[in-house]
């Protein structure tokens, strides 16, 4: 057992993360064709544009959907496709947390992929400042609850405001690039249209296709350059402290040598200044456990399973990591 | 929608029987006569439906008249057999209804996936023996019961009812899906089927509501295919990318045959059918790669030379602080 | 003054030095009983070295530096040899008084003492240095040097660690001497070079962390004068003959374990030691307290566990952010009093306590060191506050007060041992 314990905390838990992220594309994005369906409330961009080869379908998509419901309609049965997918995206969030992001989702995969295309290309990464850190990582709180407003306000028009056009009903799948992204992966560029229909539709499908071009940019630049803006994360935020994975810390252990803030690819700094909080999860966190393999100090930053430790920072796995990377 | 407004000062003539003019051929449509009507029901993936009790889709389907698919009057239900199979074969029986602006019938549809409906009569008149399908085929389907490839694909394929002589059944395309919808511009291919048999030789009408029409004789494999008509021209502030249109498919074959149908003798058999459906703007009509893919590259391409400013001014640290002067 | 009595001088101050340096190999030698074989080494290492004049390291250009928080990685990957001038010697003490005021840092003024022209002959060559900006003393130092003929690069290091900019301060500040390394050297700091150096170090930490491990242990297996001495070698001895001692040193102790042999008793107090750092042959306090019957098992100095400790941790191998991980791990976590706050370098100790299961903390303090006799008091306070005695012995590198300190060093270590026989 201690030498199980030893050979997981020695582990290079990037190279494991990579395999495990191409595992999970395939899983959710071409298992369709083997007619494997996750459902449609995954915590992750699965994306459901993706007809032929999905595997499952990201939650946002349904809940898009379900919000767009008349107001006395939430009493009544209809409300139940809200209240269900609500409860089964929960579960799927409580077993992995914000591991979702790190380890699963398929467009954290692919920028993470970018990323490996950077650093083999030799350019830098760039990083935001802390004050624009803090402004843009209220984006994606902004658009979580646009996501659910707008549809909402479609069903439910308002006597004297505007009436939210029909094209808004999907507002923030129009927006993501992972529409255009993922179905790409199974020969599928039909989203990769601006649609003239209406006004609405043009100016929508003009902002999704002007953010791929962005997101194409800024996630070869930076690290995780969506994941900042990702209203799933902050959704999952919102419900993280319940889950069963958590990220500990042992704030007395810390040197606040700042090695786990350098490598985190969110630029979360609580994760080396915080030595008060016994679980840190920050909001952009995506439990890839980056930190914990970067940490020197022996037992510092921890992931456990429902208290029991997964992996953990050690010395001796710390410098074997040390040694064997690189090797590119 | 004006495609059935239009008909709506008609309809109350229209159901004197004397007009024998207008009450061939019959069809099946969920385009309700009324608005009134139209204020019952709700748009789902197969069409116009009604809410039943515990949130059951229900379709109404009216009976009509007339190979003109805009202006086709509504008649209350005629006598004749009424037929209908669920998704899963399973009988379904539709229950008649009469409205002032005309009939049809109704019925449940619990399950994903297509129900045929249909109304069958037979006769002899002139030494010929008259059948005549009048069939629907109508697609349920609620996102909220979620897209399960296998079981969507299990129910795709079409279905021909046992009992019924002769019926229209609209081919699927490779890879079509209970979101599909036919589209102008595009083929669209239908079977004629004598108990599941392909018919060659039959005569097969596609009228849309446009207005245009084709006809095509079928061949050995029974399949008539058409390429349907692009009719809807507008300028770009008016269009309307759901804009629903309708077609109706007639098809009629003879063939000599000799009996007695209620002491009736006959020596040859007419067969007819109809089937309608919906098409809607096909997508290129109005989606552009093109302009699409320009937007991308413009945003990239300043995003490039966003970064690029951004760096090449990092690298000058005295620049990082800019001072208002006016302040 | 004229030249030739002031190179009579120089010779009898190097004479000095010698003499001085053999006493104090020979207390640590002689005076203990049973020191680890794998420890012959570093006694001879040192013989050789500061008796002998003679050059440990290998051939290439050697870089001085003043600190530890010059980064070692980058001076290896231009190609030069890092040796740290900071000096125990109180020949030298003496001898840089010429520049210093009298009541600075011993230190510092030693170390400008060693740079004067009649040098160790394995020094003599030595004439290019990277002078940190740390103490008030250390930043004047390095114009003195220049003065004394050296190519002096002053590397820029912040007031404080805690804020951003200070951060992308001393990134820049890193990422300049770079290339003072490369002019310093002639070589080239290369993705390679880089690698393999950050690397070589980071081995070299490994094998220290190794040994820290088995001092944690009780009854302690290793003596803190032993311990001291090995982190000093560090200062100058080759990089992977360290390495390789330092793991033959780990492996005997974990020898020695297993049969049960043990460097003090187990009711010996351990003592955890802080503030100015021990150098050879300054080794005073620290013999002090072990020849009164207690154990030093950790420290918090720039000699050894500041010097040692913390490690880079690079997330892409590219020189952009190799130089960067560089840069953070010297000052991140760096706990040099002069910083603005110090709350780390309080949980530094708290947690070396805790772990090392420490009885008491003797805090040395060089008269003149200003930044560390004004953290004796927050330190004082927060140690007392976890129920930690703590011994502050203000001194220098003189040996006129060693009757008197090694009075109140056994007076603090029965205070500890009653205090143990107390809690049982």
């Amino acid at each position: 057992m201690k030498r199980l314990r030893a050979f997981v905390n020695g582990v290079d838990i990037q190279r494991f993360r990579t395999w495990f992220q191409l595992f999970a594309f395939v899983l959710l994005v071409y298992s369709g064709y083997l007619y494997i369906d996750l459902g449609n409330s995954l915590p992750v961009f699965a994306c459901g544009f993706n007809d032929a080869g999905r595997g499952g379908v990201c939650y946002l998509l349904p809940l898009q959907h379900q919000t767009h419901i008349p107001w006395e309609s939430l009493f009544s049965w209809r409300a139940l496709g809200l209240v269900t997918g609500f409860l089964t995206f929960f579960a799927w969030l409580l077993v992995l947390n914000k591991a979702w992001c790190g380890y699963v989702c398929p467009l954290g995969a692919i920028q993470d992929w970018m990323t490996a295309l950077r650093r083999r290309l030799r350019l830098r990464y760039s990083v935001y400042s802390l004050e624009s850190f803090t402004r843009l990582k209220k984006v994606k709180y902004i658009l979580l609850v646009l996501l659910i407003l707008i549809p909402f306000a479609i069903s439910n028009p308002v006597e004297g405001l505007p009436h939210v056009p029909e094209d808004m009903a999907t507002p923030f799948c129009t927006i993501c690039p992972a529409r255009m992204v993922i179905p790409a992966f199974t020969g599928d560029f039909s989203q990769w249209t601006l649609d003239f229909s209406t006004v609405t539709a043009l100016v929508m499908t003009s902002l999704g296709m002007a953010i791929l071009g962005i997101f194409f940019v800024g996630a070869l630049v930076n690290k995780r350059f969506f994941c900042f803006f990702c209203p799933m994360s902050a959704l999952q935020a919102l419900f993280s402290n319940i889950a069963l994975l958590k990220l500990r810390k042992d704030g007395d252990k810390c040197t606040r040598c700042g090695d786990c803030y350098r490598v985190c690819d969110m630029q979360i700094k609580a994760i080396a200044d915080d030595v008060e909080r016994k679980i840190l999860i920050e909001d952009d966190c995506m439990m890839c456990l980056k930190c914990v393999a970067a940490c020197p100090e022996e037992g510092c930053l921890k992931a456990t399973f429902m208290g029991i430790p997964v992996y953990e920072a050690t010395e001796e796995g710390f410098f074997r990591r040390q040694q064997r990377r690189g090797g590119e | 929608m004006p495609e059935f407004r239009g008909a709506l000062p008609l309809a109350p003539l229209l159901l004197l029987p004397a007009l024998a003019a207008a009450t061939e051929p019959l069809w099946f449509s969920d385009l309700p006569p009324t608005a009134e009507w139209t204020e019952k029901t709700l748009r789902a993936h197969g069409g116009l439906v009604e809410r039943g009790r515990g949130g059951v889709s229900v379709k109404r389907l009216w009976l009509r008249a007339g190979d003109d698919p805009a202006h086709a009057s509504y008649l209350p239900m005629p006598a004749g057999e009424v037929v209908a199979e669920g998704p899963e074969r399973e009988p379904v029986a539709p229950k008649p209804f009469s409205a002032e602006a005309g009939g049809g019938i109704r019925f449940e549809m619990p399950e994903e996936g297509f129900y045929n409906a249909y109304l069958l009569s037979r006769e002899v008149r002139d030494g010929t023996l008259e059948t005549r399908v009048v069939k629907a085929e109508v697609l349920m389907h609620s996102c909220a019961n979620g897209h399960d490839r296998r079981f969507t694909e299990g129910r795709m394929p079409p279905r021909v009812t046992a009992g019924v002589p002769f019926e229209l059944v609209r081919e699927r395309k490779p890879d079509e899906d209970f979101h599909s919808r036919a589209a102008s511009g595009e083929p669209i291919a239908f079977l004629a089927l004598n108990q599941g048999e392909p018919v060659a030789g039959a005569e097969v009408r596609l009228i849309s509501n446009t207005g245009w029409g084709k006809t095509v004789i079928t061949g050995p494999d029974g399949r008539a295919e058409f390429r349907m008509v692009r009719d809807y021209f507008t300028d770009w502030p008016e269009f309307d990318k759901r804009r629903r249109q309708d077609y109706l498919v007639l098809a009629e074959y003879r063939r000599p045959l000799e009996g007695e149908l209620d002491g009736r003798p006959y020596a040859q058999a007419h067969y007819s059918a109809t089937l309608a459906g919906t098409y809607y703007p096909a997508e290129p009509e109005y989606q552009s790669y093109l302009y699409g893919l320009g937007v991308m590259l413009l945003a990239a391409t300043l995003s490039v030379g966003g970064v690029y400013h951004y760096r090449l001014r990092q690298r000058r640290p005295e620049r990082r602080e800019t001072f208002d002067e006016k302040a | 003054m004229s030249a030739v009595p002031q190179g009579g001088r120089r010779a009898a101050v190097l004479a000095q030095q010698i003499r001085e340096s053999a006493q104090a190999l020979a207390t640590l030698e002689r005076e203990f009983p049973d020191n680890p074989a794998a420890m012959d080494y570093f006694y001879k290492l040192f013989h050789r070295v500061y008796c002998e004049g003679e050059r440990a390291q290998p051939e290439g250009t050697l870089v001085g530096t003043t600190c530890v928080q010059v980064p070692d990685e980058i001076v290896r990957a231009a190609g030069g040899i890092p040796v740290r001038l900071c000096s125990g010697s109180h020949a030298f003490d003496q001898a840089g008084a010429d520049f210093m005021p009298a009541k600075s840092c011993s230190l510092v003024k030693a170390t400008l003492g060693l740079l004067q022209d009649e040098r160790p002959a394995w020094l003599e060559t030595l004439d290019r240095v990277v002078n940190l900006t740390t103490c008030d003393q250390k930043k004047k130092a390095g114009q003195m040097m220049e003065d004394l003929g050296c190519q002096v690069h002053h590397l820029e290091f912040p007031p404080s660690k805690d804020s951003e900019p200070a951060r992308a301060f001393w990134r820049a500040s890193v990422r300049d001497f770079v290339r003072a390394a490369e002019r310093m050297t002639g070589g080239r700091v290369t993705r390679t070079s880089l690698r393999e150096s950050i690397r070589a170090v980071s081995r070299a930490q490994a094998a220290y962390r190794r040994l820290q491990r088995l001092r944690a242990e009780s009854p302690a297996l290793l003596l803190g004068k032993d311990a001291f001495l090995v982190t000093n070698a560090y200062f100058f001895d080759d990089l992977e003959r360290w390495t390789g001692a330092v793991d033959a040193l780990v492996a005997e102790l974990e020898a020695r374990r297993e049969a049960g042999v043990s460097a003090a008793l187990r009711r010996a107090p351990r003592i955890l030691f802080t503030g100015s750092p021990p150098v050879f042959p300054n080794l005073k306090i620290p013999v002090l307290v072990e020849q009164a019957g207690g154990v030093i098992v950790a420290d918090e100095t720039c000699s050894a566990n500041r010097m040692l400790n913390d490690a880079v941790s690079v997330d892409e191998w590219n020189l952009y952010d190799m130089v960067d991980a560089v840069a953070d791990r010297y000052l991140k976590p760096c706990t040099c009093p002069i910083f603005t706050s110090n709350g780390d370098r309080l949980r530094r100790l708290l947690d070396l306590a805790r772990t090392h299961a420490v009885d008491g903390v003797v805090y040395q303090a060089f008269a003149g060191c200003q930044v560390y006799e004004m953290e004796h008091h927050s330190v004082s306070r927060a140690l007392a506050e976890a129920g930690l005695p703590c011994l502050y012995v203000e001194t220098d590198y003189s040996p006129d007060d060693v009757g008197q300190l090694s009075t109140r060093v056994e007076a603090f270590i029965e205070s500890l041992r009653s205090r143990r026989r107390r809690s049982r």
